[in-house]
């Protein structure tokens, strides 16, 4: 037994000298993550140019920096694209059939969501630590990213929710004019800062925001007021870079290479779908597209290659197509082999307008024509718009007029990311119908035939990260009531 | 990792006292004195029995003995020696002698084949070095010299398959270089990873699949973590399956253990016995390549838009055929009937008749090694070389690896060993499974030459020419290193410390070269391309535990032991790329028009203790508990400590009087009861927001964006289990059999749940709600029916179910949906993990699909889950119905020797997995998208047939996938010395051997039923790639025929 007491004992001192470590057991598991910061960390005036930088960053990857930007994956519901993609969700987006956990939907919602809340994070952070946030041109431009993101989001999805803070979500689904509504007082507040900070850029994207909010929403009178205001020649950009490390213009990637994915859809293409080449009967360089078709991704779908149009900055105006009676401003352009001739294929660091004094205009005409009697200097403006398509002016009335100005609207802002949020307006108020429908064009993608939807719904992530919301009970279906 | 001052003062002041000890104390064997020499043989065959182990009891010396069975041990004091021979397979054998000074003391050992070895010990999952009689749960061991006799072995992968019952192993391609996907008594995570945890000499080790570039959005597979281990450089593996034989693991080791037991040096030997092996084979494509076929109809041979070539003109299409170009397609090769009318089918086989699609690939394999000693040391060192091509061109390994493990035993009480291993890798790894640009995928999804798909006819994409053009090289250098000291200062008292490091180091290189052609996507890649991906890891182990023994009375003892484990991993990654090169030639990063850098990092620190208490009752009742505690890097801010209890109970009944069963020689009793952790990925915890780049004004400027969401009360998962079994052994050792009842359960299960992306987050955060419940029986049967000189026959069965279930969700969703190109797949409560569900198409009241104004079916989509009405099938409110699991949840390997003379020796094993369901997505994908199946290119089906098979129902595509494989069939001949010249002086073997010879299934894709894609990963990516089972254009498992010869002298 002696044995055992001395075995006891020195069991005992055994763990003691075991356990001497623990009180060292904190500074052990310390472990660095030098990729990243702690949310509690934000709250220092060093880190403030970063997170505006963070939401400018978000706009940029929500405008054309992923496959679901507005100008590619979330136009895809419209007859401005065609996709080669040989992911069966997509092409089915490109029917228009969509469901809830298929093809874009989620990273759409995702990207626009965070413009919204990190914006508003953004502006919480600005509030506390900026000097004079009232005159603080970073509070200016976050809140109209705010308020763009809202806007997206009511041109894009059926419904939506909106969170107050990341641990409180939103409960109560919006209608796209409930949705634009919010956008209203982020893009107020731009306008008031911006204006006092003496920024008269921010003041002009807050009233383009404005002017595109009240059109959706129905306010005419406010459309065209704040529209008005939009100083002539007014731009701003979303900016793309073609370094490797930087966020590039994923457009890129849609026009090139043997798995490109992206072509012009029959509605917007000056030609016969499936003849090549078409090349003498491009003279609007808005809407300008190889001459020859070329299967991409899916080894399918053919796919003319678009150009860089009136919203992107590699847009020279020229035309593929000569001088001739029917076009004598025509340039005749070299069109290379898409990157290196006249008109260009979209690069890397091709940048998108955002906002700019031509669609201010547009959104100005339309609601001047939705209240009709303006007929004179709609006319006017259609037909300089007209001009820089290289068509002759018109003279028209009525529903034709408003016709021509929906088709001018079209080609001014191609790809910008209008198109589904136009389609959709028209549709709910009763203007027309002008969704792709029927056969789509490439009969070898099932189902081939386009389907109901005209908006994206939530997102299967947003249900389950949300316990406040209900699934519907059919994803498949559009919900009832809503364009 | 930065070991903290306190922590590095700690080791050092720990290690200076075990050395000042170990040097203070007797040297023990410091005088010259008397031999012991002998042989041992197995007493039925009387043939010598190479590599068992040989000890003196209580003097901490060990020989091996050699190919002849001869062992010995010299300069030993005058005295009284218990020599104790140990072989695994037979029964222990001590004899005492007596040595006198200057005198050869013979002892030849004839040893009884005894399939269940109470005594030998085990390391694994104890605290220290414990005989399998005290243990209360389950151990498998595998004797991996002996497999290697009868049949090569190329990796760990092909050892461990179909030879441990509960462990599942998936070769998930056929690729060279790839990985496995491996469980141990099924899923018991969603989200921690289920793999087990690896350990070599006591080092741990990363063992978790690579993912390399491109893996994630998988077109390159996963690349295995276990290339690295030769295995002629294994003498045995020990097997712990789960929480319940874990717990002293900690909270990293509910999905079980494997530990890797390396060869080591033996002492008193009279020389060094060498070992030399070559080996050569060749791997090549195991069944059919793909068949296309294409209907001409009549809107396709009038090719109004230029896309179908083939259909208007057959004569016309140039193809590449295996002597060339050829232009027409053969008559041969073109399917006509009446019935059709002027329709026609094109069939094509483009793998097969193209000069470069495939091959059959060289193998080799070179192995050296060395082992010998004298009283104090001794020493292993190896060498190996293996060469290994894949199926397709620009897939292939280079292995190049050795060991050193070193022992020196300065003083009786304690010894010292140092294990070295390295290992250069080189892979070549091909695009793959749905890789655009991918050969494999492009065959299955041509056009059979009746449209040029870009490039090459046939082929729905990159052909070979130019698919066989991608270039991803990965260099592997692999550095294992541990000290392990065994430090007995009294005979009732043991330590054991190990440190070790296990250093990955990878240079992954991606080359695009100038491609005039603009046939590569993405711009650069076409204007030459170079990419540089360098991962690091560094996995470091400290780990300690002490055994107290004591007697308490006559008939109790007792063992007290502690311990306490530290890992560290540190994963560092740096990427390069260059854009742009000036020629093919120049292609330096730095050469490029445009470069660019990225650097990832993580670190995960684990730290545990744990306090066991054994009793044992008369060396044959043994009852144990234990606790261990854990803290680790990646649990919340708001959690502290995890504690793991553990119970077991070890009874050996036959060694008790009343025991009197005539058939059974020795029966153990045994029940385990116990806990053990999965951990949660590295800074899950922390809610983050991370920089990003973006351009304002024209310059480049910072940007933070949201990362990660967080949960600051995360915590490890707890693996919950009892095990019940039997070790027995029975007619006379003829027959051995292990049986294991074991019920597992997961609480706190992390499961994924997605940040709702309103929030600003868009990713998922992991919560511990969910609860996972495995149960199921686990049979090892050994037997030797027939055990003579002339002829023995040996047999090993392994035997396993499992049973598998997401018991809850934790109220927080109904399930997980997902499935890549079909949403076949559910995390479903109450149903397997990752379970397969289909679809069907509306169908009218006689079970007639419905087809609409265009002549399509409809999927039948609707679903409104939980359906109470129907769970399992179509008859509820949810048109789905439950097909099955997707993992086996039955397994059957069967081991068969035949030895002849002593010398010849056939040897077969085959491998059964049954009872889940393998999706055919590229059977899907063919007759939906690309419309070159039969079922749906035949003109004579009937429209309904092909309007269904044309829709994205699934219940003709997961299929069930049970299957029977020939996975190992070998002749192997040893060269009796007798026959003299060189044969005299060594022991020389040949061995014929084939692999994946002969496959009977269910499956009927034309893929093969074990294969998983290659996003399919176990350590990450996300909850569902862990999961998703389907078959897309992986290549299956390749035949291997190879030769071998092996020498020993």
């Amino acid at each position: 037994m002696r044995n055992s007491t001395i075995a006891r004992l020195a069991g005992m001192l055994a763990v003691a000298f075991l356990l001497m470590p623990l009180s060292a057991c904190d500074e052990i598991l310390n472990v660095n993550n030098p990729a990243e910061i702690g949310v509690d960390d934000l709250a220092t005036t060093e880190l403030l140019d970063a997170q505006v930088n963070g939401v400018l960053a978000a706009v940029a990857e929500q405008m054309s920096g992923d496959e679901e930007a507005n100008t590619q994956g979330a136009a895809f519901m419209t007859d401005e694209q065609l996709t080669g993609l040989n992911w069966e969700d997509w092409q089915r987006n490109n029917q228009r059939i969509v469901n809830y956990n298929e093809g874009p939907v989620g990273q759409v919602w995702s990207n626009m969501s965070e413009v919204i809340r990190n914006g508003i994070g953004a502006l919480e952070k600005l509030d506390e630590l900026a000097t004079d946030p009232s005159s603080d041109a970073r509070v200016a431009l976050v809140s109209a990213m705010v308020g763009y993101g809202h806007v997206w989001i009511g041109e894009a999805f059926c419904q939506a929710v909106f969170a107050t803070s990341p641990d409180s979500l939103g409960t109560t689904l919006y209608g796209p004019t409930e949705i634009m509504a919010f956008a209203i007082p982020h893009f107020q507040r731009a306008l008031t800062v911006g204006a006092a900070a003496g920024r008269a850029d921010l003041v002009d994207l807050a009233n383009v925001g404005l002017a595109r909010a009240y059109l959706t929403i129905g306010d005419l009178a406010n459309t065209i007021a704040h529209a008005g205001a939009v100083t002539p020649g007014f731009q701003r950009w979303v900016e793309y870079s073609d370094a490797d490390d930087a966020l590039d213009n994923n457009l890129f990637n849609e026009v090139h290479g043997s798995n490109h994915t992206v072509g012009m859809s029959p509605w917007f293409l000056q030609g016969t779908y499936g003849d090549a080449p078409i090349i003498d009967t491009q003279t609007d360089p808005r809407i300008q597209h190889a001459s020859d078709f070329a299967t991409g991704h899916d080894a399918s779908t053919l796919l003319y290659k678009p150009y860089q149009g009136l919203r992107f900055s590699g847009y020279t105006g020229e035309t593929l197509a000569p001088p001739s009676a029917a076009c004598p401003n025509c340039t005749g352009a070299n069109e290379g082999n898409g990157d290196d001739g006249d008109v260009l294929l979209f690069q890397k660091d091709t940048d998108v307008l955002l906002a700019d004094y031509v669609e201010a205009q547009h959104h100005m005409y339309e609601a001047m024509a939705r209240q009709g009697g303006n007929d004179a200097a709609i006319n006017a403006f259609v037909n300089a718009r007209r001009a820089v398509g290289n068509e002759p002016p018109v003279t028209l009335t009525g529903s034709a007029l408003f016709d021509e100005l929906r088709r001018q609207r079209g080609r001014d802002l191609f790809m910008g990311g209008f198109r589904l949020g136009d389609l959709r307006r028209w549709k709910r108020e009763g203007i027309g119908d002008f969704f792709p429908s029927g056969a789509h064009p490439n009969p070898d993608r099932p189902p081939a035939v386009y389907g109901p939807w005209t908006c994206f719904p939530l997102p299967l992530s947003e249900y389950e990260g949300n316990e406040g919301l209900q699934k519907p009970a059919d994803p498949f279906t559009p919900p009832a009531g809503i364009i | 990792m930065q070991f903290s001052h306190r922590l590095r003062a700690w080791l050092a002041v720990a290690a200076s006292a075990l050395l000042l000890t170990a040097v203070g104390t007797e040297a023990a064997w410091a005088q010259l004195g008397g031999t012991i020499r002998g042989t041992v043989t197995d007493v039925a065959t009387l043939r010598p029995l190479s590599n068992a182990r040989v000890i003196l009891v209580g003097q901490n010396m060990e020989a091996r003995t050699s190919d002849a069975g001869s062992f010995e041990f010299r300069n030993l004091p005058q005295g009284q020696y218990t020599v104790r021979a140990m072989f695994i397979g037979y029964s222990r054998v001590d004899r005492t002698v007596t040595v006198t000074t200057g005198q050869v003391t013979v002892v030849d050992v004839s040893m009884t084949r005894a399939p269940v070895q109470l005594d030998e010990l085990v390391v694994t999952g104890t605290a220290g070095r414990t005989e399998i009689r005290e243990i209360g749960n389950s151990v498998t061991r595998l004797d991996v010299g002996d497999l290697a006799e009868v049949a090569p072995i190329a990796n760990l992968n092909e050892l461990l398959n179909a030879r441990s019952p509960g462990l599942t192993m998936y070769k998930n391609s056929g690729l060279a270089g790839t990985a496995s996907n491996v469980r141990i008594r099924g899923a018991g995570s969603l989200n921690a990873g289920y793999v087990p945890v690896y350990y070599i000499d006591g080092i741990r080790f990363e063992s978790g699949n690579i993912a390399t570039l491109g893996s994630t959005n998988s077109t390159i597979q996963n690349r295995s973590p276990l290339e690295f281990l030769n295995p002629g450089d294994i003498e045995r593996i020990e097997v712990i399956k789960g929480p319940a034989a874990a717990t002293l693991y900690g909270a990293d080791a509910a999905g079980g253990v494997i530990q890797i037991i390396t060869k080591k040096g033996t002492r008193g030997a009279a020389r060094v016995q060498w070992s030399a092996g070559f080996e050569y084979g060749q791997s090549s494509w195991v069944g059919e390549t793909p068949t296309t076929y294409y209907w001409c109809t009549a809107t396709r041979r009038a090719n109004t838009s230029g896309n179908y070539p083939g259909c208007e003109d057959p004569s016309s299409v140039v193809w590449e055929g295996p002597n060339g170009p050829v232009t027409g397609i053969p008559e041969a090769d073109i399917l006509r009937d009446a019935a059709w009318g002027e329709d026609f089918v094109i069939t094509d086989n483009p793998l097969a008749r193209h000069p470069r699609g495939i091959r059959a690939g060289d193998v080799y394999d070179f192995r050296m090694s060395a082992r010998g000693g004298e009283q104090m040391f001794n020493y292993y060192l190896s060498f190996n070389r293996m060469d290994e091509e894949g199926v397709f061109f620009n897939n292939f390994q280079e292995r190049t690896g050795g060991r050193a493990n070193f022992e020196f035993t300065p003083t009786a009480k304690l010894n010292l060993g140092l294990n070295f291993g390295y290992t250069r890798n080189k892979l070549g790894m091909p695009l793959s499974d749905n890789a655009s640009n991918g050969l494999l995928r492009n065959a299955y999804r041509g056009r059979a030459r009746a449209f040029n798909d870009r490039w090459e006819p046939g082929f729905h994409g990159f052909g070979p020419d130019q698919s066989n053009e991608f270039d991803l090289t990965i260099r592997e250098e692999r550095t294992t290193i541990g000290l392990t000291a065994n430090f007995d200062p009294w005979s009732w008292f043991e330590n054991r410390l190990v440190l070790g490091m296990d250093k990955y180091d990878v240079r992954e290189t991606n080359f695009y070269q100038i491609d005039s052609t603009a046939k590569w996507s993405g711009g650069f890649n076409g204007q030459g391309s170079i990419t540089q991906r360098l991962p690091v890891t560094h996995t470091w182990t400290v780990d300690y535990s002490g055994s107290v023994r004591a007697r308490l009375s006559s008939e109790f003892t007792s063992r007290f032991s502690a311990g306490m484990q530290l890992n560290a991993r540190q994963y560092r990654r740096y990427t390069t790329t260059g854009d742009g090169l000036v020629a093919n030639a120049v292609n330096l990063i730095g050469t490029a028009s445009q470069t660019s850098a990225s650097e990832g990092f993580n670190e995960q620190t684990s730290l545990g203790f744990f306090l066991q208490e054994q009793i044992g009752w008369r060396d044959r009742l043994f009852v144990t508990g234990a606790v261990r505690i854990d803290d680790n890097s990646a649990f919340g801010s708001e959690f502290e400590l995890v504690a793991y209890p553990k119970f077991s109970l070890s009874y050996v009944i036959s060694d008790e009087d009343f025991f009197n069963l005539p058939t059974v020689d020795e029966l153990k009793l045994r029940f385990a009861w116990g806990q053990a952790g999965n951990a949660p990925a590295p800074f899950s915890a922390d809610r983050t927001v991370s920089a990003d780049i973006v351009v304002v004004d024209d310059a480049s400027v910072n940007a933070l964006r949201p990362s990660e969401f967080g949960n600051p009360n995360l915590k490890a998962e707890t693996g919950s289990e009892w095990e019940l079994g039997f070790d027995a052994s029975l007619f006379r050792g003829v027959v051995g059999l292990e049986v294991t009842y074991y019920n597992q359960v997961t609480n706190d299960a992390l499961m994924e749940i997605p940040d709702a992306p309103s929030s600003g987050f868009n990713g998922t955060h992991l919560t511990n709600i969910g609860k996972i419940s495995n149960k199921g029986f686990e049979v090892l049967a050994t037997a030797s029916p027939v055990r003579s000189p002339s002829f023995t026959w040996d047999l090993t069965a392994a035997f396993s179910t499992n049973s598998n279930e997401l018991v809850s969700f934790g109220g927080t969703r109904d399930e997980v949906v997902f499935g890549a190109f079909a949403d076949v797949q559910r995390h479903r409560e109450g149903y397997p993990l990752g379970a397969m569900w289909s679809r069907d198409v509306l169908r009218d009241a006689s079970g007639v699909p419905i087809l609409d104004g265009n002549g399509n079916a409809t999927l039948d989509t609707e679903c409104a889950w939980p359906d109470t009405d129907d769970p399992d099938g179509r008859g509820g409110s949810c048109h789905e119905q439950y097909e099955g699991p997707s993992t086996p949840t039955r397994e059957f390997g069967l081991s068969n020797t035949f030895t002849i003379f002593g010398n010849l020796r056939l040897f077969a094993q085959l491998d059964y997995k049954g009872g889940h369901y393998q999706y055919c997505a590229i059977c899907e994908i063919r007759n939906r998208s690309n419309q070159n199946t039969w079922e749906v290119a035949n003109p004579g089906a009937d429209p309904v047939d092909l309007a269904f098979y044309e829709t994205r129902q699934t219940i003709t595509t997961i299929m069930s996938a049970d299957f029977l494989k020939l996975r190992e069939i070998s002749l192997s001949y040893t060269i009796p010395s007798s026959v003299g010249g060189p044969f005299a002086a060594g022991r020389w073997s040949l061995t014929l051997s084939a692999r994946n010879l002969w496959t009977t299934t269910k499956y009927n894709g034309p893929g093969d039923p074990e294969v998983l894609w290659s996003r399919s990963t176990t350590d990450g990516g996300g909850t569902n790639n862990r999961f998703e089972v389907l078959d897309y254009a992986s290549v299956p498992p390749p035949k291997r025929l190879t030769a071998a010869i092996n020498v020993n002298f």
